[in-house]
């Protein structure tokens, strides 16, 4: 037994109909949170570096890329309402983290930013993604930072949540 | 509001002055530092601006925001020191922000 709906398999499955969905709109209405109608909404997993990964996915497939990575302790959920409210406008993924959400745990213990850093890096590509637009909050804006130092020009722009920049000690040559 | 880390707040601009007061007072003790201690690292402002048990690459995030803000207003200088590090030289601060 789940508390929440989540794709079993690679085949994606679709929350537009779920109770979820409707309970996240109700508290959207509560909120002021402007939305579109219908709203795709689907939970997906793929698997990136040997690792399962979850995500949900919402609005048409058209419209521009927008990846959301989430902050520490926090899941793809994190970003419900804020994905519905881009969904009549943007493509939006919102990824679990590894060891977060309905991602599987590091078989390695390896929750470094770094690597993290490599696991957007792979999603953007395993999903055919062209410069997205990437959202960070907290955990997922330092991600963010170093996914723009490390892959320069792989989204088209940055928006970095109540997070600043890790200062390092020195100077450090990532291989 | 719903901000992003801690508890929901009301009175916006209540909260965006308090905060522009409080990165004001920031800027001035980076810029007494500066002045007492000449170039300096953002770990060494960060030693001035936060109690020991909050020095770490939090407080250093925090205290790196100020110092470029500095620099991109024309009122610091930033250069790499011997270690690799970036070090700076602040001149002054804004009146306001």
């Amino acid at each position: 037994m789940f508390m929440n709906q989540f794709a079993l398999g690679l085949t994606p499955h679709d929350m537009s109909t779920s109770d979820e969905l409707a309970s996240l709109m109700q508290s959207a209405a509560d909120l002021g949170i402007t939305h579109g109608s219908p709203v795709r909404y689907r939970s997906c997993q793929t698997v990136l570096r040997g690792q399962r990964f979850h995500y949900t996915e919402w609005g048409d497939p058209s419209l521009p890329d927008v990846v959301l990575l989430h902050g520490g302790n926090q899941s793809c959920h994190s970003w419900d309402l804020v994905s519905l409210h881009l969904s009549d406008r943007f493509h939006v993924y919102a990824l679990d983290q590894r060891g977060h959400g309905d991602s599987e745990w590091s078989r390695e213990l390896d929750y470094s930013i770094d690597a993290m850093v490599d696991d957007a890096a792979a999603f953007i590509a395993d999903r055919g993604l062209d410069r997205p637009v990437v959202f960070g909050h907290s955990m997922g804006g330092r991600v963010t930072i170093s996914l723009a130092l490390h892959h320069p020009g792989i989204a088209r722009r940055l928006v970095i949540v109540d997070v600043g920049p890790r200062c390092r000690r020195r100077a450090r040559r990532r291989s | 509001m719903l901000p992003a880390h801690g508890l929901e707040f009301h009175d916006l601009p209540g909260r965006v002055r308090d905060i522009k007061h409080h990165h004001h007072e920031r800027l001035e003790i980076i810029s007494r530092v500066s002045q007492a201690e000449g170039w300096t690292t953002v770990e060494g402002f960060s030693r001035f601006l936060f109690r020991p048990e909050r020095w770490g690459s939090m407080a250093e995030s925090e205290t790196y925001a100020h110092t470029e803000y500095l620099v991109q207003v024309g009122l610091a200088e930033r250069r790499p020191n011997d270690a690799g590090q970036t070090e700076y030289l602040v001149h002054g601060i804004p009146e306001t922000l």
